[in-house]
C-alpha cells in the first residue's frame, strides 16, 4: 500500500515520468505505432502518471485549513476539484480520439485527435505539478 | 521543498513500493505496449477497468 506520508515523492516521481510520455511504463516512443497502439500507450501512461497519484491525493484527509506537511498529509478540496476537471477534459479528448480511431482504422487523421488528447494530458500533468506539496 | 537528493534517493524505494501496489495491471500494460502488436479487446477492457477504478476513486464524494 502506498503510504500517504510518501505521497509528495510519489507525485514528483509520476510527474517526472509523465514528462517523458511513455517512459512512465518503460516503453519506447509510439510515434511510429498505429493509432490504436498510440492511444493504448497514452491511456496507460496517463493512468500511471496522473490518475493513480490524483486518486491517492483525493483519498488523503481534507486539510481543513491546515497546511500540508509530511507529518500530516492532507488534500485541498479546491485542488481535488481542479484535478477532477482536468481529468474530465482528458477523458473526453481520449474518448474522442479512440472513437475516431476505431471507426476509421488506418486513417492518420486520428493523429490530430491524439495530439489534442496529449495536449489535455500535458495540461493535467502541469496542474498536478503546480499543486505538488512543497 | 523536497531536495533533489531526497527525491532521488526516494524514487527507487517508491518504485518498489508502487510496484507492489499497482504492479500487475501496469505490468500488463507495459507488456502490451512492448509487444509491438495492436492491443486486443481484452487488453482494452483491462485498461478501461483500471482507468475506471482510478477515476471512481478520484471522483468519490467527500467523506467517502
Amino acid at each position: 500500500m502506498i503510504s500517504y506520508k510518501r505521497f509528495p515523492k510519489l507525485l514528483a516521481m509520476f510527474s517526472g515520468l509523465a514528462l517523458c510520455g511513455c517512459a512512465a511504463l518503460g516503453t519506447s516512443p509510439v510515434s511510429q505505432a498505429s493509432p490504436q497502439r498510440s492511444l493504448y500507450a497514452i491511456r496507460a501512461s496517463y493512468s500511471a502518471a496522473f490518475l493513480a497519484p490524483a486518486a491517492n491525493y483525493r483519498e488523503l484527509p481534507p486539510c481543513n485549513g491546515a497546511k500540508f506537511s509530511l507529518a500530516l498529509p492532507c488534500s485541498d478540496p479546491a485542488i481535488v476539484k481542479s484535478l477532477q476537471r482536468a481529468d474530465a477534459q482528458v477523458a473526453s479528448a481520449l474518448d474522442a480520439a479512440q472513437a475516431y480511431a476505431i471507426q476509421h482504422p488506418g486513417d492518420i487523421s486520428a493523429n490530430g485527435l491524439i495530439d489534442a488528447a496529449n495536449a489535455a494530458i500535458s495540461a493535467a500533468i502541469a496542474l498536478l505539478q503546480s499543486n505538488m506539496p512543497r | 521543498m523536497l531536495s533533489f537528493l531526497t527525491l532521488s534517493l526516494g524514487i527507487a524505494e517508491q518504485a518498489i513500493k508502487l510496484g507492489a501496489d499497482v504492479g500487475p495491471i501496469f505490468d500488463q500494460m507495459r507488456s502490451v505496449i512492448s509487444s509491438g502488436a495492436d492491443p486486443t479487446t481484452a487488453d482494452w477492457q483491462a485498461l478501461a477497468a483500471n482507468e475506471s477504478a482510478l477515476r471512481k476513486r478520484l471522483n468519490a464524494p467527500s467523506g467517502a
